[in-house]
């Protein structure tokens, strides 16, 4: 039996074995006939598709076209018809510089009006550390997560791949199906061109159409130029052409910080200044003072050139929406007229055109140019009288005599030197009662005129001179060297022409400031001809600020006629009114109020409010926000504010609206270049400024459903989607948010005199404690009672002891608790310190909350008045009065002002807050323990309970 | 006899002998070995006498000894000292040892103090009667010290602090730390806990245990009872003050607001009722529960509750995502979500059921919201005081889809407030005072809820919901009464400030005397010529007195013996 199973076994092993190895050859040939699939790991190579003409076939692939190189590439065009992000753009590569260095792609769209604008944001200008391409938003799907998007489209315009080439069918009908399958049809394609130099230096121009992403999901059909067939490629690359001009732009909202800063430059924000708007768009609503109004119109201003664009002599903006802030506009004083003619009227289309002209003094096109010559014989044939110009608007109706109007506007033909200037008419405003146009009754002839074309012109001869003409001093002042760049880097002087220099400087007209200063750079070696005077001004000058170095200065002649600007206003679309919500700046510790010493920022509002100090670590976690410093601690670098996507660029009304983006706003001085220096030389007191700051506005929305919120930076001129969650400050008022919490929290070697009046039913008296330092520097305390008061240990020794200028805490403290021996706590007097423990006890007691303003009329009563404290610090020319008023069983009101030494207050009160009557309780406490010379804890607020 | 048959005499004579010695040493070692356990003896070879117990201490514990530490019964009381492990795990480990010998030597002083050592991994249920949960953990290293019906469970490291100026150097506090828990166990016979009833609150009446409010709380009452309170209650305004023996105020679901005299509070000495809670909080560890229905609006109350922490909504809270339908099928109950912050004061009390997969519910019924009344932090200073913070504590929460309705026109609760969002339904308001001088921390808390049945029968006798477990340890944590040892005995000194005291490093502990290396000993003062550093009194090199005694004993005297008898044996057998 052995036998036979032994054998058993070997045959069944024979059997096996040549199954499997019949099973194995058999899949061998199989897999070598049959290829595999798409989507086979191992996909078998294809036969390239045969070439057509312009075709080309590089390494295994055939392409559409020629490779070429992305820096060849000089313009790309793409208009956009998909429904998400319809438009047109392009991608502009600027002239190579002298040194040949390729320059990167600048970003142009057009608006809605179809006109070219150039993304070219103000920080480009603003900060000079600014790198165009830091603009290019960079795709985040990949894992690199830092390549920009742009690059990926090049990518595709460089090398473009196909797959399959489809033959389009001869019949149109046929064809057109075919097409819209391929979504390629002319309503539904996205095009993109591009602008290249090929390899001979020609410049040459393709198209390329794109349609659908293709039916297996990966890649898209396309077609170039005008070839007549559609090409297929699995390149995703495609759907980078399909993108709107906002997702190509970073979406940068505040700038990051410098290295130089540490990350420092965010705590130290100036003029931080946030605004609550409200937009009204009532047609029963009146455009209000102050407000920023959304118009429909145009602006008209006057050219001096002979040219076919302006055959009647006027340059117009074209009819468009646009923000006009008469609040900014009324600080110029030089839109009187224009705010005049807009307050008041009523939102939407205006009954009658609102029609403005504004004069501006600095014109340049009215400069006399007298070249050699003394003197210039000025003709003005005057041939129209087109508006007279009332105190609220232009009167244009024809017919309208200009009678004892002083402001004409007039239209002319100019001679100079008896040659006419110009075929194109000139335009001008006059003032008829300027005495120079009394010459030759001009102006007698022009009151008798009326608004239309004169029958006979009406001439106006003067020779100009410079004695006769209205001469003013212009000045370019340096006020600021910012930084010196030379050949070894950083330096402190201006030693030679290789520098590069940034400086900031302003006009000066007439001795007076001209408009904000302005930063500029400047790269001696590079200077041009014109400006070498301000080279030679510049050469051995040091960093520094407060210079005022004028570097040039030059004297304009002004003819009689002026240069003007017309606005022309078909619509009010809507009106927004801003309410100053808080400011504030940063304050080094040698310029604070030692009042409100303990805060890194100033409180910059105006009125009563003005009486809080901020609460520091408010301020300080905005700013930080802002900056782009993470609130968590995890992160100390200021790496910005950025949104998660844009949204839109260019900050026009249309798209401010869109985006709902007149709830808030903010402006801010972001400092750049910290410097640190000191008072005096110990160096125990570090202040810091920086030399230079950029300055932001952000226009920000409410929070969305989503709990996003959208907004724009003006640097950036970009409008932004971000998370609202660290946005919530801006949704709270300045006192229930901004506003410090403690009552008083200052230097107590600040202090002056500290007076206290209690008015308690069952306690009563007024004490004044008078600081000073005694010879070794270590402060007393003097006491001296006033008024009726309540019995105590203090009137008691005083009375005892026959004092008239009242007694030290020290010698009190020492006579009871002493036993008249020497008391201490550490290293100071028993009664000073325990008068400093009151102290703090005010110090850490915070207001408990707001109370509503009913509550606040009704507390506000004499009789309900408990507590009186009047606080005189050392620096300040006045002092802070404390009244506390009892509202209820828990709350104790806190009135609040700015008393002069007279007793007159200097100060409208404020009186929002109040604070616990635990807490109430516990600072009278402590004053009636030093008025007893008693020992207390302030951590204990019940001691007698315990 | 059969193992000296055939032997000689003498071998028989010293097989005898040796039978006996062992027998003998058998015996002794038996003896000796039940003597010192029974008797707790043991020989301190240290050479600074850790294990001694100071007159300080003693002192501070005299009051274990005075005629009237008796209860009701006239009967002495007694304060038991458990460890929870067996007492050769205790000697072993260096953190319970010296603690361990303490209560031991305490124990020779004070013959009502007992000492016992359990070990709770072998026989847990002998500690059941100290868990306030039925899944509270006690662990082999804690110590409980109780008396009467309260106690306090320490873990042994509690007994060590880490010194500021000196950091990693470990302290021993245990004699300051053992005299206060024995303080605190001991410091009310029968502390109470009051119902306030002036206010139309829901109480429990002894006097009226069948009436139909009394059936209500009947639940909590007898929790109350289980944890060692008696149940009193109280109408706060007809007292001066909050009883001293109160260990936990309950004001459930007043109905009407708390009064104050509008003619006297111009008065810095009138006190309204609000402020007798202000000083019950603040006086010592005050401890408060609150029901506040959401329906009823007191302002007084209200304020009262706002400075501690709390800011009340009167909007109806729903969870619809997170409710289930009460067992008498007329309401919906919220099911509340455990936080899961292991550090957090609220995961103190119950982690043990955060962390169950299966964990059981705690449920609210009709309820409104709690929330935080601090603005932008969950921590102020009191007013004035510079190391006492309050401090909000979520306690149980929805989830994150809860909505808030407010009454609509019809005074239906149907119009929404907000969105969606994480509510509180319980919250606590913790106080702390820091203590720089002893570095210890007083505590009192309210806890706070906006249910108003939260403590009702229905709920808390219902055991499928965890509710009863919860409560049980809210009680027993926030009703502490602590007395505090005096700080003679506290500070960064080993055993006693009051005779010069003893600084001692963890390495110092390991080496334990026997080790030939540096030992400093340092007063609690400091160095008057050098104020950073504490007073050295001495350094000590080599081995401890005690220790070179034994090591010449063990290592010299006896080899020597042998060596010398040895040596004569074979001298006289050679020469014989």
């Amino acid at each position: 039996m052995k036998y036979v199973a032994k054998k058993n076994t070997k045959i069944r092993i024979l059997i096996i074995s040549s199954v499997v190895f019949s099973v194995l050859l058999a899949l061998a040939i199989v897999l070598h006939f049959v290829p595999f699939g798409e989507g086979s790991e191992n996909p078998v190579e294809k036969e390239p598709p045969t070439l057509m003409d312009g075709e080309a076939y590089e390494k295994g692939q055939a392409l559409a076209y020629p490779s070429l190189s992305a820096s060849n590439i000089t313009l790309i065009s793409i208009k956009n018809n998909n429904e998400k992000s319809p438009g047109t753009f392009h991608f502009i590569r600027p002239e190579s510089d002298e040194e040949g260095k390729i320059k990167n792609f600048e970003i142009a769209y057009e608006d809605k009006n179809g006109n070219l604008k150039y993304y070219y944001p103000e920080i480009c200008e603003e900060d000079y550390s600014f790198n165009y391409e830091n603009l290019y938003a960079v795709e985040m799907g990949d894992s690199f997560k830092r390549i920009p998007k742009l690059t990926y489209l090049c990518s595709v315009l460089e090398y473009p791949y196909f797959d399959e080439r489809i033959e389009l069918s001869s019949d149109p009908l046929e064809r057109e199906r075919e097409l819209n399958m391929f979504s390629l049809s002319k309503e539904k394609a996205q095009y993109l061109s591009f602008v290249y130099t090929d390899k001979d230096g020609n410049e040459k121009t393709r198209k390329i159409t794109i349609g659908d992403a293709s039916l297996s999901g990966k890649g898209y059909y396309f077609m170039i130029d005008d070839r007549d067939y559609v090409y297929s490629t699995s390149s995703d690359y495609y759907s980078f052409a399909l993108l709107g001009v906002a997702s190509y732009v970073r979406p940068y909202i505040v700038a990051a910080g410098i290295s130089d800063d540490n990350g420092f430059g965010p705590y130290l924000t100036k003029n931080y200044y946030q605004w609550l708007g409200q937009m009204h768009k009532g047609k029963e609503e009146t455009v209000e003072a102050g407000s920023r109004v959304i118009v429909y119109g145009d602006i008209i201003t006057p050219t001096f050139n002979d040219t076919k664009n302006a055959p009647d002599g006027y340059i117009r903006d074209g009819l468009s929406s646009f923000e006009l802030d008469l609040s900014a506009l009324s600080e110029s004083g030089s839109y009187d007229r224009l705010i005049k003619a807009l307050v008041g009227q009523k939102v939407g289309e205006c009954e009658e055109s609102i029609v403005a002209t504004l004069t501006s003094l600095y014109a340049s096109s009215k400069v006399i140019d007298f070249g050699e010559k003394t003197s210039l014989s000025y003709k003005y044939v005057i041939t129209e009288i087109e508006a007279v110009i009332a105190d609220e608007r232009d009167v244009t109706e024809a017919g309208t005599p200009v009678g004892e109007n002083n402001l004409v506007k007039v239209k002319y033909e100019l001679y100079i030197d008896g040659v006419l200037i110009s075929k194109t008419p000139y335009h001008a405003v006059i003032d008829l009662s300027d005495n120079a146009f009394l010459k030759d009754g001009f102006a007698d002839k022009i009151r008798a005129s009326s608004v239309g074309k004169l029958s006979e012109s009406i001439e106006f001869t003067v020779d100009y001179t410079k004695e006769n003409t209205t001469g003013r001093t212009v000045k370019y002042v340096i006020e600021e060297i910012i930084s010196i760049y030379g050949q070894n880097g950083k330096t402190q002087k201006i030693i030679d022409d290789t520098s590069i220099v940034s400086y900031r400087y302003y006009f000066e007209i007439d001795g007076k400031k001209s408009g904000e200063s302005i930063t500029a750079s400047l790269d001696l070696k590079n200077i041009e001809q014109k400006d070498s005077d301000v080279k030679a001004r510049l050469l051995g000058l040091e960093v520094g600020r407060n210079l005022k170095i004028a570097v040039r200065e030059n004297t304009g002649y002004y003819e009689y006629f002026n240069d003007f600007v017309t606005y022309e206003i078909s619509k009010i679309e809507y009106f927004v009114t801003e309410e100053l919500v808080s400011a504030f700046s940063f304050v080094n510790s040698a310029d604070r109020d030692p009042y409100y010493g303990e805060s890194l920022y100033e409180n910059l509002l105006e009125g009563k409010y003005s009486l809080y100090g901020l609460a520091s670590g408010v301020c300080e976690s905005v700013v930080k926000i802002l900056g782009g410093i993470s609130l968590d601690g995890q992160s100390s670098d200021a790496a910005g504010l950025s949104g998660t996507e844009t949204v839109a660029i260019g900050l026009t009304p249309e798209i401010m609206n869109e985006y709902d983006l007149y709830h808030h706003r903010i402006t801010f001085e972001l400092p750049r270049q910290i410097y640190e220096y000191y008072l005096d030389e110990t160096k125990e007191s570090e202040q810091y400024d920086s030399y230079f700051s950029l300055k932001f506005t952000l226009y920000i929305s409410d929070e969305k459903p989503d709990g996003t919120r959208y907004i724009a930076s003006d640097l950036y001129d970009v409008v932004t989607k971000v998370d609202g969650k660290n946005f919530v400050f801006l949704d709270y008022d300045f006192v229930s948010f901004w506003a410090r919490r403690y009552m008083i929290l200052m230097d107590y070697t600040e202090i002056d005199s500290l007076s206290i009046e209690f008015s308690m039913k069952d306690l009563v008296g007024g004490y004044n404690f008078d600081l000073d330092d005694n010879d070794e520097g270590k402060s007393i305390v003097m006491v001296t009672p006033f008024g009726e008061c309540d019995d105590n240990r203090l009137n008691q020794y005083i009375k005892e002891n026959n004092y008239k200028n009242g007694v030290s805490l020290t010698e009190l403290y020492n006579h009871y608790v002493g036993g008249g021996k020497p008391t201490y706590i550490d290293d100071d007097t028993m009664g000073t310190t325990y008068f400093r423990e009151a102290l703090l006890g005010i110090f850490y007691t915070q207001y408990q909350d707001v109370m509503s303003k009913e509550d606040r009329e009704t507390a506000i009563n004499e009789s309900n008045l408990l507590f009186k404290m009047t606080l005189d610090t050392k620096s300040a020319a006045y002092d802070y009065v404390y009244e506390f008023y009892r509202a209820d069983d828990r709350r104790v009101l806190v009135r609040l002002y700015k008393q002069g030494i007279n007793g007159e207050m200097l100060s409208e009160a404020v009186d929002d807050f109040y604070i616990s009557t635990f807490g109430f309780k516990k600072i009278v406490r402590s004053f009636t323990y030093v008025l007893n010379a008693e020992e207390f804890e302030r951590d204990i607020p019940y001691p007698n309970e315990r | 006899m059969s193992l000296v048959k055939g032997k000689s005499k003498r071998t028989a004579v010293f097989t005898v002998i040796s039978v006996i010695i062992i027998l003998t040493v058998l015996v002794l070692n038996f003896i000796l070995d039940t003597t010192l356990r029974a008797g707790a003896y043991y020989a301190d070879m240290t050479p600074e006498g850790f294990y001694t117990l100071t007159d300080a201490m003693i002192e501070e514990c005299s009051f274990l000894a005075d005629d009237d530490f008796v209860d009701e019964a006239g009967n002495k009381r007694e304060v038991k000292i458990t460890f929870c492990n067996d007492p050769d795990y205790l000697i072993a480990n260096i953190e319970t040892r010296y603690v361990y010998f303490m209560a031991l030597d305490l124990a020779k002083v004070y013959p009502n103090v007992k000492v016992e050592a359990v070990n709770v991994t072998m026989n847990p249920t002998a500690v059941s009667e100290y868990k306030a949960t039925s899944l509270t953990k006690i662990s082999p290293s804690d110590v409980i010290v109780s008396e009467g019906g309260r106690y306090r469970i320490v873990n042994a490291q509690r007994f060590w602090i880490e010194g500021n100026a000196y950091e990693g150097d470990l302290f021993f506090n245990g004699e300051y730390r053992l005299a206060t828990l024995i303080k605190s166990v001991t410091v009310m016979d029968k502390p109470k806990a009051y119902f306030v009833t002036d206010h139309g609150e829901t109480y429990y009446d002894k006097n009226n245990p069948e009436s139909e409010m009394s059936i209500k709380m009947s639940e909590l009452y007898d929790l109350l009872v289980g944890r060692g309170l008696s149940v009193e209650t109280l109408e706060l305004s007809e007292v001066e003050r909050v009883p001293d023996d109160c260990a936990l105020l309950i004001i459930n679901n007043p109905t009407k607001d708390f009064s104050f005299d509008p003619d006297r509070i111009d008065e810095l000495s009138y006190v309204s009722d609000t402020e007798k809670l202000d000083i019950y909080l603040t006086m010592k560890q005050g401890a408060i529960m609150i029901a506040k229905d959401y329906e009823v609006t007191l302002p007084v109350f209200e304020g009262f509750l706002f400075e501690w922490g709390f800011d009340f909504s009167d909007s109806k809270l729903k969870d619809e995502e997170n409710e289930i339908i009460s067992s008498s099928g007329k309401e919906n109950l919220i099911i509340a979500e455990y936080s899961k912050d292991t550090d957090g004061y609220a995961y103190a009390i119950y982690g043990e059921y955060a962390d169950l997969s299966t964990a059981p519910v705690t449920v609210f019924g009709d309820t409104g919201a709690v929330s935080c009344s601090f603005r932008d932090s969950k921590s102020v200073n009191e007013p004035g005081a510079e190391n006492v913070t309050r401090n909000y504590v979520p306690f149980l929460t929805t989830s994150v889809h809860s909505k808030l309705y407010k009454k609509d026109e019809y005074g239906e609760y149907n119009s929404l407030m907000g969105d969606e969002a994480v509510r509180d339904l319980a919250a606590l308001s913790i106080r702390n005072r820091s203590d720089n001088t002893t570095n210890e921390s007083y505590q009192s808390y309210i806890f706070c809820t906006a249910s108003k049945d939260f403590f009702e029968r229905d709920i808390l006798a219902n055991l499928s919901y965890a509710n009863y477990d919860i409560v049980s340890g809210v009680i027993n944590n926030i009703s502490r009464f602590d007395d505090y040892a005096d700080t003679v005995l506290g500070g960064n000194t080993f055993n006693s400030a009051s005779y010069g005291g003893k600084r001692v490093t963890a390495t110092h502990i390991l080496a334990d005397g026997l080790l030939d290396s540096d030992y400093k000993i340092y007063s609690n003062q400091y160095d008057p010529e050098n104020p950073k550093n504490l007073l050295l009194l001495k350094t000590l090199t080599g081995l401890s007195t005690v220790a070179k005694v034994i090591f010449t004993v063990i290592i010299a005297i006896v080899p020597t013996a042998v060596l010398i008898i040895g040596a004569v044996v074979h001298v006289k057998r050679r020469y014989r």
